[in-house]
């Protein structure tokens, strides 16, 4: 008797689960941080974020203090506090987490990620749009208003803005001071080169070919006078830009697949590994290989993130002389044009704080998020990350801020002019990156050639991201 | 014997040489090989400036949440798996070898591609009365439940062996004078299968001590962060790897399981030699 009455239970609470996750219907499983209406608590996520970049989530205790002192003046009885997770984990799986906590009913008031998720979470319905034209966002906040012009572009989908900048960088065009030297370059002679590059006289084409002298005449190894990312990347990205390709097409709002741009990118991955300047079987190298190699000048030329620069400065070349060491003998302007008159291009990825709406985050508290952001969004709080991580100001005033201003390294970079751009909101934009991506790899190796990778991934691009998708070029 | 000895070592030298460097490295800036070296090349760059993680307190709370994930998974693991794996071994029920093979199949998906899955069990879960806030999505019971499922089929493979190598005559005679089906398992099966139970013990714990991906996913919280998801910390994309740091962190997180090891190295060891007399 005593067995049946355990089997039947048993069968009771496993016929139950199991009808609730057929019929989707969790509604129990929904724990809303209920209580005291007074004490709100925001979450707010950032992701892939290491202990350097801290200040993502960190800012809002410091923007928390000046909110409950406002709120305390309005004679208002909330007070907020924080529940700030600085998430190390991948991209991947940080979006993975948000995604099922956003389907319980458990996700961040306020999370910080790339802007190109602004496509898919906005058309999931998991965001709120903070506002329809760039106008209306500046005018909600002064903070607002301060924000570069350009940046608001990568928080625009379908008409409207989802989310406010929380940081920018470039990817830029390094080489080592010393080799140079070693080669007959003075330092004013250097400078010719950044300037050159600005007005396009100075081209991937130049590059490649000094790089090879440097090679040729044994001021660094074979394979060592120009290093790109080792990895996939957006990075890679700038390349394609530079030899005319484009993303997106702004009139119809579709991906581009560009056969003629692609050839001629991967034309240039290949020819660098033919050249001798980039090791052969390059791709996949260890990026603690890579660092150390860059952050030491024992490379002509290179390409990466400045978000690297800290970490080189206070890792890889501490012992060298940290940020000194890296100012006397890294020198650094826009990546070069892919033709003569050309402009530099940089591929700028925006962090952005975006705002998960009530059935995401099982609470109503999007206005005094946003509230939150803008007292988060200032030179004192923003430049304390741009400093720590080496991130670019997104503020106008930041760059009439002593401490920015201080920097030789971050203000010089801002200073750089050139062009920026950045990858679509739109989204089939990561098939459409999977695709080059893997295009470019089958190329540089030379498993297939540039054209014939270049044919493929259009091929590719019909069938994956879709011919409705795709404008022909 | 003496080249036994040297093939032995010879086969050791990759999984020493890595303990090594995992080991000079949490005191060096960088090494070249198995020498701690300065930005010249030259031996130098000693540092104990990898160890200061120590003094985080996240570390400790997310070596506690490690603890309590590995222990429970131990113990549930080898408590079903010893069970079941007795169950299967001894008793002839309908689709015993059905049963046996479909452990198998769960064992052949990685927990990867189960994600999503397990996160719809885990909230279906969590709606459930009573047990719902103890082992749905979000709670540390949902993660043991879901870690000790991924490791059931193992266990339950493991523990059937070691019960079939068993000699059936004890277990007769206790049956015989009047002990019962659970009480022969309990008081003469298992204490004959404890190398068995110790091999068991040593996989689930190093399984839930090195555990990521199933606690990460499905815990919202900061303070549930367990000692792999600190160990990320030092090796995201957007920052370049702290390698002397993620030694260091890499040799704190191993000492538990070399302790653990250790401590029931003998009953790894006994295997074949004890429990019923005559055998061995």
């Amino acid at each position: 008797m005593r067995n049946r009455i355990i089997i039947a239970a048993f069968l009771l609470f496993s016929g139950s689960t199991v009808y609730r996750i057929l019929t989707g219907d969790a509604s129990w499983a929904v724990t809303t941080r209920g209580g005291d209406p007074s004490q709100v608590t925001l979450k707010i996520w950032a992701g892939n974020a290491a202990p350097i970049d801290h200040w993502r989530t960190d800012s809002a205790v410091d923007a928390a203090r000046t909110l409950n002192r406002q709120l305390e003046e309005e004679g208002s009885g909330v007070r907020v506090t924080i529940d700030a997770i600085n998430d190390p984990a991948s991209w991947g799986n940080y979006k993975k987490k948000f995604l099922m906590a956003a389907d319980s009913h458990l996700a961040p008031d306020i999370i910080c990620t790339g802007h190109e998720d602004i496509a898919s979470w906005a058309s999931a319905g998991l965001i709120v749009p903070l506002a329809d034209t760039v106008a209306e966002m500046r005018a909600k906040d002064p903070a607002f208003a301060d924000v570069r012009e350009d940046l608001w572009e990568s928080t625009m989908f379908r008409g409207k803005i989802w989310g406010v900048p929380q940081d920018s960088e470039a990817r830029v065009l390094f080489y080592s001071k010393p080799l140079l030297a070693k080669m007959g370059w003075t330092p004013a002679r250097m400078k010719t080169l950044e300037r050159g590059i600005q007005d396009g006289s100075f081209t991937t084409d130049d590059m490649i070919a000094l790089a090879e002298k440097a090679v040729a005449s044994g001021v660094v190894p074979r394979g060592r006078g120009y290093w790109h990312r080792p990895t996939r990347g957006s990075d890679h990205i700038q390349k394609y830009y530079a030899f005319g390709g484009r993303i997106d097409d702004p009139e119809t709002g579709r991906l581009v697949a560009d056969q003629q741009s692609l050839t001629r990118w991967f034309t240039f991955q290949r020819r660098i590994v033919d050249a001798g300047i980039t090791p052969e079987n390059y791709l996949g190298t260890e990026w603690g290989i890579w660092h150390n190699t860059v952050s030491h000048g024992k490379a002509l030329f290179w390409e990466g993130g400045i978000w690297n620069w800290s970490s080189w400065g206070s890792k890889y070349a501490a012992d060298l002389g940290g940020e000194a060491y890296l100012h006397k003998s890294v020198g650094y302007a826009m990546p070069p044009a892919g033709s003569k008159g050309g402009t530099p291009a940089t591929l700028v990825h925006p962090l952005v704080y975006l705002v998960p709406k009530a059935k995401a985050s099982g609470q109503m508290q999007q206005k005094l998020a946003l509230r939150l952001l803008a007292l988060m969004t200032t030179p004192e709080i923003n430049t304390r990350h741009a400093l720590d991580s080496s991130h670019l100001a997104i503020l106008k005033s930041q760059l009439d801020y002593a401490p920015y201003k201080e920097n030789t390294f971050l203000y010089g970079i801002s200073k750089l002019g050139g062009k920026s751009f950045f990858q679509p909101n739109h989204v089939r934009f990561s098939q459409w990156f999977d695709i080059v991506m893997g295009a470019m790899e089958e190329a540089q190796s030379g498993r297939r050639s540039p054209s014939q990778a270049a044919a493929d991934a259009i091929a590719l691009m019909r069938i994956d991201v879709g011919e409705d998708n795709l404008v022909f070029r | 014997m003496p080249f036994r000895v040297i093939l032995l070592i010879v086969l050791s030298v990759p999984i020493i040489v890595g303990y090594l460097w995992m080991f000079i490295s949490t005191f060096s800036i960088r090494t070249h090989g198995l020498m701690p070296v300065d930005s010249n090349g030259n031996f130098g760059g000693l540092t104990l400036a990898n160890w200061a993680f120590l003094k985080d307190p996240v570390l400790w709370q997310a070596l506690l949440n490690t603890f309590v994930l590995a222990a429970a998974l131990t113990f549930f693991t080898v408590l079903i798996s010893s069970m079941a794996g007795y169950a299967l071994s001894r008793i002839q029920f309908p689709y015993r070898r059905q049963l046996l093979s479909l452990t198998l199949v769960l064992h052949a998906f990685p927990s990867v591609t189960l994600l999503i899955a397990i996160y719809f069990v885990l909230k279906g879960l969590s709606s459930s009365p009573i047990l719902g806030p103890w082992i749905g999505y979000n709670t540390m019971g949902g993660v043991i439940l879901v870690s000790v499922a991924m490791q059931l089929p193992l266990g339950i493979w493991l523990m059937k062996g070691f019960f079939d190598g068993l000699s059936w005559d004890v277990e007769r005679s206790a049956l015989l004078d009047g002990c019962t089906r659970l009480g022969v398992f309990w008081r003469i099966a298992l204490p004959m299968a404890g190398p068995g139970v110790a091999a068991l013990s040593i996989f689930s714990f190093i399984t839930g001590w090195g555990s990521f991906l199933i606690p990460y996913t499905f815990m919202m919280d900061q303070g549930s962060a367990t000692l792999a998801t600190y160990l990320m910390q030092s090796m995201t994309d957007t920052a370049p790897a702290a390698y002397g740091t993620l030694a260091a962190i890499g040799l704190f997180q191993t000492i538990p399981i070399l302790g653990f090891f250790i401590f029931t190295q003998k009953h790894l060891m006994n295997i074949y030699t004890g429990g019923s007399k005559g055998a061995g």
